[in-house]
């Protein structure tokens, strides 16, 4: 059901972009605003990974078997990618279809298909951490959503000014990264933004989980 | 097998379990008595490495729980008082991954499901899903999931509760059976004392975090059997027997109740006490020997 509404968003948005018979195969704004329904939707889908397990009691059945806190989190993290990737690849039915009317730029459908795996990564892990830290989905939400708007206002303020401070935020500002995926730019620096930040988030989570077990 | 020296556990300021020491050997079947809010299940969670206590040290077959977490957990198996069930899961499907998370290699997975269902009786709902069982089937799942992996070791926390009274025999002989092959060792709590006694060979008792009492039942009923009781019936005069048996040697007390001339005594008098009733003509119609039973000797030790 989830992946309908992430599809139907996502057509919605295709066609809204693609109506007013643009000229160009610009992904960039498809790409962008694809993002957002990710921003929703994949922490979502992230809280249920921990919370679930305390609410049904199955919480304890990991915790009292042969799995470390870090299989437990990264399975689950695995999981929750997966599932969007899945989702995902379904998305690029789009360009194969353009494909037969334009010219499709290879290189950045790629690039934006990637700035979205991405990102599914680390709202992935934010919702992870939330979620290992109650058993109640609203709540694990709204921490999500608050990390989430750390990384806007990051953002916002990043692209403000110009000073050196500004510098230092545009590069952990999430937008910034990600809209060079967007645009059809993959840079070392920006998968690195993600991959650091994600491993930060499931690091955190997987410590919260090892607590409990700290004499 | 079980060792625990010295257990502490503080929730904030109220100590939910307080110096607790106890060993449990292999192949014991121990029930974990006590009234609720007893520690039990704060006991049990410390056991199966779920947290971590204030201070003291567990350690199964030798090993500490939270040095070598993930050897001992292979070596355990928990059904905690909710089943730890995913209620999307069928009930093959939800084993075989228990029994992948306990360890299991994969080739064997499949045969190993298979036994432990016909074992505890759950073949015939193979591909229910989970959460249409009713709760006696899901009790029986989370049995099946503590057994999985063939503990040495299991433990069950309350596993009878809210069944009903057929599904209560069910499960109790299901764990007997379980718990006699291949020599595990058990440790069930309850606070269903008729459940320990039918179940277990040896209690170990627990009031406010700390252990009163550890013993096989025998040598706990052994040792309260010091003061004997048994009531008598008599068609007349009971008023006179009183009187006379208030001075009889070895009589502590006696009481006239309902069901009889309750009487208690520090050795066997019945022999003198029959003889006395006869000689006097009052009529012996019943004796009968109050033994003493778990309860009594629990809700002496809890009050």
């Amino acid at each position: 059901m989830v992946i309908g509404v992430y599809l139907i968003f996502s057509v919605v948005m295709f066609h809204f972009y693609f109506l007013g018979a643009k000229n160009t195969s610009d992904f960039t704004y498809f790409f962008s605003e694809l993002n957002t329904v990710a921003l929703f939707i994949i922490p979502l889908l992230a809280i249920r990974l921990l919370s679930e397990d305390k609410k049904l009691g199955t919480y304890e059945l990991l915790l009292t078997s042969p799995v470390t806190p870090w299989e437990i989190v990264f399975g689950k993290f695995m999981g929750v990618i997966v599932f969007t990737m899945i989702a995902d690849t379904i998305l690029l039915v789009y360009p194969v279809i353009l494909m037969f009317f334009t010219t499709i730029e290879w290189g950045a459908v790629i690039a934006g298909y990637l700035g979205i795996l991405f990102s599914a990564m680390l709202f992935a892990s934010i919702g992870m951490l939330a979620s290992s830290l109650t058993d109640n989905y609203v709540v694990a939400f709204l921490i999500a959503l608050l990390f989430i708007l750390m990384f806007f206002f990051i953002s916002y303020f990043s692209n403000s000014s110009d000073s050196a401070f500004s510098g230092i935020l545009r590069e952990i500002s999430y937008s910034n990264h990600y809209f060079q995926f967007a645009s059809g730019l993959i840079k070392i620096k920006d998968i690195l933004f993600f991959i650091f930040g994600s491993f930060l988030f499931l690091y955190i989570s997987k410590t919260v989980i090892e607590s409990g077990t700290w004499k | 097998m079980v060792s625990v020296k010295n257990l502490c556990k503080n929730y904030g300021n109220f100590q939910a379990v307080s110096d607790l020491s106890f060993d449990v050997g292999r192949g014991d079947i121990v029930a974990f008595l006590g009234p609720n809010g007893a520690g039990k299940t704060t006991t049990m969670r410390i056991i199966t490495g779920f947290m971590a206590p204030t201070s003291g040290e567990v350690m199964i077959d030798g090993l500490d729980v939270f040095e070598e977490p993930k050897r001992v957990k292979a070596l355990t198996g928990y059904l905690p008082e909710v089943p730890p069930l995913y209620p999307d899961l069928t009930v093959f499907e939800y084993l075989s991954f228990v029994a992948e998370i306990k360890g299991l290699k994969n080739n064997s997975i499949k045969k190993r499901v298979l036994d432990v269902m016909e074992a505890t009786d759950l073949l015939e709902r193979k591909d229910t899903i989970i959460g249409l069982l009713s709760k006696g089937f899901k009790q029986r799942v989370g049995i099946a999931q503590c057994i999985v992996n063939s503990p040495g070791l299991i433990i069950m926390d309350e596993p009878t509760v809210g069944l009903d009274p057929v599904q209560v025999v069910e499960i109790r002989n299901l764990i007997k059976t379980l718990a006699k092959k291949e020599d595990r060792t058990v440790i069930l709590s309850t606070h269903l004392l008729a459940e320990a006694e039918e179940i277990c060979e040896k209690v170990i008792i627990i009031h406010n975090g700390k252990s009163v009492a550890v013993d096989t039942i025998d040598n706990l009923k052994q040792k309260e059997v010091m003061e004997r009781s048994f009531s008598v019936k008599v068609l007349r005069n009971s008023g006179e027997l009183i009187k006379i048996l208030e001075k009889t040697d070895g009589v502590l007390k006696v009481n006239e109740e309902k069901t009889g001339i309750l009487i208690k005594t520090s050795k066997d008098v019945r022999e003198d006490i029959a003889e006395i009733i006869v000689k006097n003509g009052f009529g012996l119609i019943e004796m009968t020997n109050n033994e003493v039973s778990l309860e009594d000797i629990f809700i002496g030790l809890v009050r």
